[in-house]
């Protein structure tokens, strides 16, 4: 069954002022209606700023890392777009013709970039409006209807949400959420488009939703209409929305108040030069430079910030260590703390000493992992965690006392491993290992062990 | 009757008081505007603002250019702390929350809001009939209507109850009840007059200009006005207009296009005046050319259509939840007419057929006119083709328009137009229209005193 | 109801005459501005406005419609939500 699916997507863009006026854009904790002037309230005779730089560079470095075309030297329209709803306050939103077109991520095409102004908060059920939203820039990415599985589209909006936070461009929504509208088609039957998504797995189950929905109308031998219906999250299903709420002629003209966008060849060059290398690029590029496997470079990738660590870190750590040691267990630690890698308290300088630490075998890995997620807490200098836990190892000399102890007390497991029986051997590691507390590798103390059995008496 | 600049001189230099002036005015509105209704709001702290300015001159600080002059605001123009009320019931208890960039610019300058004047309901009328608060009457015609949409501003200003007025022009609504009410009035080149905080008719066409007794006034006004805005995005790059300096200047030489246009489309009796007034110029040593308008008046639907569309999407704000109430539940006919207008032929499927079309007319009125001008320095000739109407006259709708056939080519062009008075016809004024180029406010202004000093003797 | 067909025929007259007038006209480019830009006009993002701004329109804001305890304000409730 051949199945269409394409995104709408909106994200906010990071900038202080809004992008017609100069309000502030942190909304989250203002009380309403705190952040806003008469430009976006939609006041009687306001009229907008010049449209924010910050945003519309933005925008044109959104469309690069989606390997756009922007379009330059040609008038861009900024549109009004007229519908009538509580959390629009001029009866339009302001809206750009494409700043930038055909893309690709993934194999999905993006067919446009372009800028809008956010809308205010509508709570439909109290029946209020809070405008500190009202105007802060949104990007929205549109795709072709390249996607053909819910699975693929997961994936699809996972890949562009890491691509757009490397940017550092856009704004995280609040719990990791993500404004899409859905649109698919079966078989070349009505296009079906789905709104009120805020999640990746909200897409998703909308999207399984939905399919099982039309398969089941075709399997009936009924057709499936085109229209506008809404996901609701609670019951994980899709409803009819009344067309009214969206009006098919939005009666687009170019904003009288505001000159169209002129982006020039410079402009974008620029931009160009000072982008940061989108995730799926560097990943192939780590995989190559430090002979790392993909799916361990994949990892690094995930997030930005971790992967500028993991490449500072590459340079003074033998980097096939440092990159098994980001991949286990340091992305233990930050998940185990919920913390985003920008987030970690500790200085990648730290982090460096504690990996020449292990690489040294001043610690063992074991260890290693406990200071890390000392440091994750409280940073300091690695070396004095290390003493302070009490993890300097023993000198070898009393390491080998040691064994030389545990050997002569334990002659029946002794005797146990030389006759074939390994968990033997893991008794006797224990055992070294308790009265070491801790202060020795394991491995080395099996080496150590096999090597003083085999010339034992016993 | 002096002159503007001489009773702002006089205020300076304390030989009228402050407080004195505007109590003085104040009396004549208490008077006057219960017939005249040129006000629907006056300002409640008029004379504390005249006091402060009193005392700033007492103290010998440096005052503003326009110190002590009362100045009228057309209620489409926010006034923070006033009704805005754009003389209709969907804005009716609108108290503007913030200043209009141009009432910052006469704050800045001493001059003092003396209230918010009546107007043709959201801008759309040519007569000053339309208002929900009643319709002006013209103190010098009595009995005949004022014009508009500035009626209340051009009425208050002919018949003394402020000094000046500030009025906005669209289609004509500043020159023509200018012209119908004997006084001088200015539409500035398109983007010259910052619009931010001014409440939109059409965004494209609209312009902010001066209403004053002469045209010292409405030049020292318009000084005061225009000039670049940062806080807002559609402007030209001009930072500020000297206008008096070489406004009393020599106008021997210049060269004045007439069109025989204006003749086939205007009353004879209108004609009459114009024509003694051409000979004025004449006289003045103007050289007279004859020009081509060929189109000019294809203009008049172009502008409708142009301007409806506008208009619709200017109101779509007026939903009646965050202030007043939603507006095709309680405006007028004119009112309604152009949102219905405007929302019919910006839909897709009529939008190349009527909007862009008409958007293609004006490319050509542009060109038509701007050619014209490149062979003169101005296009002089009538306001309105035909005399102002009888209050409560009924009119068709057509009718009602074609009193802008001469004023709305100059809006879609975006060049600039003085009026000023040029003699009058059964007793009723007629007013001179001067046409200038982009930007040629000075050479507009220049003739425009020129002429009013030769009729004043 | 019938006031408003009357308007609406009045308002679609000038369109007549509009498409007379026009009709031997040629195609010509659309004005959509008269003030030609130079280049793009954009703005720097830069710090926002002033608390003391904020709060003083807020105020106004707030009372010209009505609003709840937190400073939202009061609009309907949604009419697909009354399904």
């Amino acid at each position: 069954m051949q199945i269409r699916i394409g995104f709408e997507i909106h994200q906010q863009l990071a900038t202080k002022r809004k992008l017609f006026c100069n309000c502030p854009t942190d909304y989250r904790d203002a009380p309403p209606n705190s952040n806003v002037c008469p430009i976006c309230t939609g006041m009687p005779g306001a009229k907008p700023l010049p449209p924010n730089r910050k945003a519309v560079e933005a925008a044109i470095e959104i469309g690069l890392i989606l390997g756009c075309q922007v379009i330059t030297d040609k008038e861009i329209y900024i549109l009004r777009k007229h519908y009538d709803y509580p959390d629009l306050p001029s009866g339009y939103q302001r809206t750009s013709q494409p700043i930038a077109v055909n893309g690709s991520l993934e194999g999905v095409r993006i067919r446009e970039v372009h800028l809008e102004e956010d809308p205010g908060q509508y709570n439909p059920e109290r029946g209020v409006v809070d405008f500190n939203r009202s105007g802060i820039p949104l990007v929205e990415i549109v795709t072709e209807p390249d996607i053909t599985s819910p699975e693929q589209a997961r994936n699809f909006l996972k890949a562009l949400c890491r691509t757009l936070e490397y940017t550092g461009k856009v704004r995280p929504e609040a719990g990791g959420a993500v404004r899409a509208d859905v649109n698919i088609s079966l078989e070349g039957g009505g296009r079906v488009e789905i709104k009120n998504i805020n999640s990746i797995h909200g897409a998703y189950r909308a999207l399984k939703f939905e399919i099982m929905r039309q398969k089941t109308l075709l399997e009936r031998g009924e057709q499936v209409k085109r229209e506008t219906r809404a996901y609701l999250e609670g019951q994980m299903i899709t409803v009819p929305m009344r067309k009214k709420e969206w009006e098919e002629d939005y009666r687009y003209i170019p904003d009288p108040d505001l000159y169209p966008l002129l982006i020039d060849q410079p402009t974008v060059d620029r931009i160009k030069s000072s982008m940061p290398e989108p995730p799926h690029l560097r990943c192939q590029r780590l995989v190559r430079e430090f002979n790392i496997p993909q799916h361990v470079a994949e990892v690094i990738v995930s997030e930005k910030a971790l992967a500028d660590m993991y490449e500072e870190t590459a340079k003074q750590v033998n980097p096939q260590l440092a990159a098994k040691w980001f991949r286990t267990k340091l992305k233990k630690v930050l998940n185990y703390m919920r913390l985003l890698a920008e987030e970690v308290p500790f200085s990648t300088q730290q982090l460096i000493q504690l990996l020449k630490m292990v690489e040294g075998g001043e610690v063992t890995p074991e260890q290693g992992e406990l200071i890390l997620r000392r440091l994750a807490e409280s940073p300091k200098d690695p070396r004095e965690l290390a003493k302070e836990m009490g993890f300097q190892l023993l000198a070898p000399s009393q390491l080998i006392e040691i064994v030389d102890q545990v050997i002569n007390e334990n002659p029946a497991a002794v005797k146990d491993y030389k006759s074939g029986k390994k968990e033997a051997l893991h008794f006797l590691v224990g055992q070294i290992m308790r009265r070491a507390r801790m202060r020795a590798d394991p491995r080395e103390i099996s080496r150590l062990l096999i090597e003083k059995i085999a010339t034992s008496e016993f | 009757m002096e002159g503007t600049l001489e009773k702002l001189k006089a205020i300076k230099r304390g030989e009228i008081p402050v407080v004195e002036h505007v109590q003085q005015q104040l009396e004549r509105v208490k008077k006057r505007d219960r017939w005249l209704n040129a006000f629907i709001q006056l300002n409640p702290s008029v004379l504390r603002e005249a006091e402060g300015i009193q005392n700033k001159l007492k103290r010998g600080e440096k005052v503003g250019r326009l110190c002590g002059l009362t100045v009228g605001i057309k209620s489409n123009i926010n006034v923070r702390g006033l009704r805005v009320t754009c003389a209709s019931k969907t804005l009716e208890n609108y108290v503007s929350p913030f200043d209009a960039e141009v009432i910052k610019r006469l704050r800045a300058e001493d001059a003092i809001i003396i209230g918010m004047q009546n107007m043709d309901e959201f801008a759309c009328g040519s007569s000053g009939e339309t208002s929900a608060f009643g319709p002006t009457q013209n103190p010098k015609a009595p009995g005949r209507i004022p014009g508009g949409s500035s009626s209340g501003g051009a009425a208050s200003v002919a018949d003394g109850l402020c000094d000046l007025s500030l009025g906005t022009d669209t289609g004509g609504s500043i020159r023509n009840p200018c012209s119908h009410c004997g006084v001088v009035g200015l539409k500035p080149t398109y983007g010259l007059v910052p619009r931010q905080g001014l409440i939109d008719l059409g965004m494209s066409l609209d312009q902010i200009g001066p209403i004053a007794p002469d045209v010292e006034g409405a030049a020292l006004l318009m000084e005061v006005i225009a000039g670049r805005s940062p806080n807002e995005c559609v402007m030209l790059g001009v930072e500020r207009l000297e206008l008096l300096k070489q406004l009393n200047d020599d106008v021997k030489g210049m060269s004045i296009g007439i069109s025989r246009k204006f003749e086939e489309l205007t009353h004879p009796e209108i004609m009459q005046v114009i024509d003694k007034g051409i000979e004025t110029l004449r006289d003045l040593g103007c050289k007279i050319v004859e020009v081509e308008l060929p189109n000019l008046e294809k203009a008049l639907s172009a502008y409708y259509l142009i301007v409806s569309v506008e208009f619709f999407s200017a109101t779509r704000k007026f939903d009646g939840r965050r202030y007043g109430k939603r507006i095709e539940e309680v405006c007028g006919e004119e009112v309604l007419r152009r949102i219905l207008r405007g929302a019919y032929i910006s839909k897709k499927e009529y939008k190349g057929k009527y909007y862009q079309r008409a958007l293609q007319v004006r490319t050509l009125i542009r060109k038509e006119l701007i050619a014209a001008l490149s062979k003169v320095d101005v296009i002089v000739g009538p306001t309105v083709p035909k005399l102002p109407h009888n209050l409560g006259e009924k009119l068709t709708v057509s009718e009602m328009y074609s009193y802008d056939y001469l004023t709305v080519p100059v809006n879609l062009a975006g060049i600039c137009a003085g009026v000023v008075p040029a003699g009058e016809t059964q007793g009723i004024p007629v007013g001179l229209q001067v046409i200038g180029k982009p930007l040629s406010e000075q050479q507009v202004l220049k003739i425009m005193r020129a002429f009013e000093r030769c009729r004043s003797g | 109801m019938e006031r408003r067909e009357d308007i609406r025929r009045s308002a679609e007259e000038i369109l007549q005459e509009f498409l007379r007038v026009t009709k031997d006209l040629p195609q010509l480019e659309e004005s959509y501005y008269i003030t030609a830009p130079r280049g793009s006009r954009l703005r720097e993002d830069a710090e926002p406005s002033p608390k003391s701004e904020l709060e003083d329109f807020r105020k106004r804001f707030l009372s010209l419609a009505s609003c709840d305890e937190l400073g939202n304000i009061r609009v309907e409730v949604a009419k697909w939500k009354e399904l």
